[in-house]
């Protein structure tokens, strides 16, 4: 018996394993895993680490940008080169300035339009492969973040909280495949569902065929799918599918904010009415 | 246990790197998955039941970092564990040439894996990421990153073994 499980360990030990990992996925994927007291641990002691990494890793590639592109003049232009560096300086001071205030005006005008109380927060991290959309924030249930809320930008929807430790969230993006909004075209009100797609980009799906949309159209949160208030801008139809076999018609969507340029968002510090019932009768796990 | 310790701390800085770092790096929304190849240098180099252990743990934490399903990374590298234990013992993968063609052909399985997972697991309608021209960029990327990697981490796991000899050698004295 003995030399068996000695000769067959590697086979055990994966059997283990696997049958382990196995249950945790399956639970995962049947109803949502909160975090347990191990990960918020683990989530919490990599936050210090990447805004380590994070805040000079900013600088190099804002320097990177403005000056090391300059580079590679010849030596009679020094004197040259550094004038234009100057005014080259002193005009990214003036459109970074000028950037600001129309991001203020911006923050002030979806502010205006949401009642709901909000937290900026900054992007710490990316999803560690490539597969998935999400970000890592540095804000946490000590500031009132939860599980369900939604996060946006002056642009527009950004994503939701999947996950929260004391000191950073985890927020799965608009543009992951697996993420799914309640829209309607600004225009007409038609309705539909617009899912993550590859690339950046978004899918408009489940609109009958017949329902008004065009190229072009501005599509906003309908408020009834459980994460977001209604009317916060998504995207842009940008393509309609010509195919007019099944029930639906399919459109790709353009989302409103640039997810490659992400670095302050805003967590509305509010769950939606679909959000406070799932946690009210959700049974606590993990 | 003090390999233990150090191949968990490998794995852990791997992840982190893949959080933060790379985003700042021009890799065209790409990134080389390095806990990838620390847990297949595991799967190389380890007794097999810390090794598959320590697969767990890493693929648990990065869960923690990726996607939304708690498990999923878990069960990958298990797999990616067990796939390169059978293989060094199949296949001639002593040399760290051999090593990065193995990494190299893993990472294109690795991503059918995670698709069988999720359609195996959430059912066929289950959404699952599209490859693209993406899996041949992201495996040769990790096939650029291996040889490093698995150096750095031979070099770690020599000088590990060298203290513990000086050590030794102490107490004898």
């Amino acid at each position: 018996m003995f030399q068996f499980l000695g000769k067959n360990r590697i086979y055990l030990t994966a059997a283990v394993l696997l049958g382990a990992a196995a249950l945790l996925l399956s639970s995962s994927i049947q109803r949502e895993t909160r975090f347990s007291f191990i990960d918020r641990l683990i989530f919490d002691l990599a936050v210090p680490i990447q805004k380590m990494v994070a805040v000079p890793a900013q600088t190099v590639r804002e320097v990177w940008g403005d000056y090391v592109a300059l580079m590679g003049v010849s030596e009679e232009n020094k004197e040259l080169r550094r004038r234009i560096s100057d005014l080259a300086e002193e005009n990214r001071q003036f459109r970074e300035a000028l950037l600001t205030a129309e991001r203020y005006r911006l923050i002030g005008e979806m502010r205006d339009r949401l009642p709901q109380p909000m937290i900026p927060a900054s992007v710490i991290g990316e999803d560690s492969t490539a597969w998935f959309r999400t970000v890592l924030l540095d804000r946490g249930e000590r500031d009132g973040v939860k599980r369900g809320m939604a996060v946006v930008t002056a642009e527009g929807v950004v994503g939701h909280v999947v996950a929260a430790s004391s000191r950073a969230a985890k927020v799965l993006l608009v543009i992951d495949t697996t993420s799914a909004v309640d829209v309607m075209v600004e225009r007409s009100r038609a309705r539909g569902i617009v899912e993550g797609e590859r690339d950046s980009l978004c899918a408009l799906k489940y609109m009958v065929h017949g329902d008004d949309v065009k190229v072009g159209d501005r599509l906003v949160s309908s408020g009834m799918g459980g994460f977001f208030p209604k009317g916060l801008p998504v995207g842009k139809v940008t393509e309609i599918a010509t195919e007019k076999r099944g029930l639906f018609q399919q459109a790709i969507v353009q989302p409103s904010v640039d997810f490659n340029k992400l670095e302050e968002v805003f967590v509305i510090l509010e769950l939606s009415p679909q959000q406070k019932l799932l946690e009210e009768l959700a049974p606590p796990l993990g | 246990m003090k390999r233990f310790l150090l191949l968990f701390a490998a794995g852990f800085v791997a992840v982190l790197i893949q959080v933060t770092l790379f985003d700042y790096l021009p890799l065209g929304g790409l990134k080389p998955d390095l806990l990838l190849i620390v847990v297949l240098y595991i799967g190389f180099f380890l007794p097999s039941n810390e090794g598959g252990v320590l697969c767990f743990a890493l693929g648990y934490v990065e869960d923690l970092f990726s996607g939304h399903l708690m498990g999923l990374f878990t069960l990958m590298r298990v797999v990616a564990w067990l796939a390169a234990r059978l293989m060094s013992g199949m296949l001639n993968l002593k040399s760290v040439f051999a090593q990065t063609i193995f990494v190299a052909i893993y990472s294109i399985a690795d991503y059918f894996i995670l698709v069988a997972a999720l359609r195996l697991f959430g059912g066929a309608e289950f959404p699952v990421p599209a490859p693209g021209n993406d899996l041949w960029r992201l495996a040769l990327m990790n096939a650029a990153a291996a040889p490093l990697v698995i150096t750095l981490l031979l070099r770690a796991d020599r000088w590990l073994s060298r203290d513990q000899d000086r050590r030794s050698l102490d107490l004898l004295r």
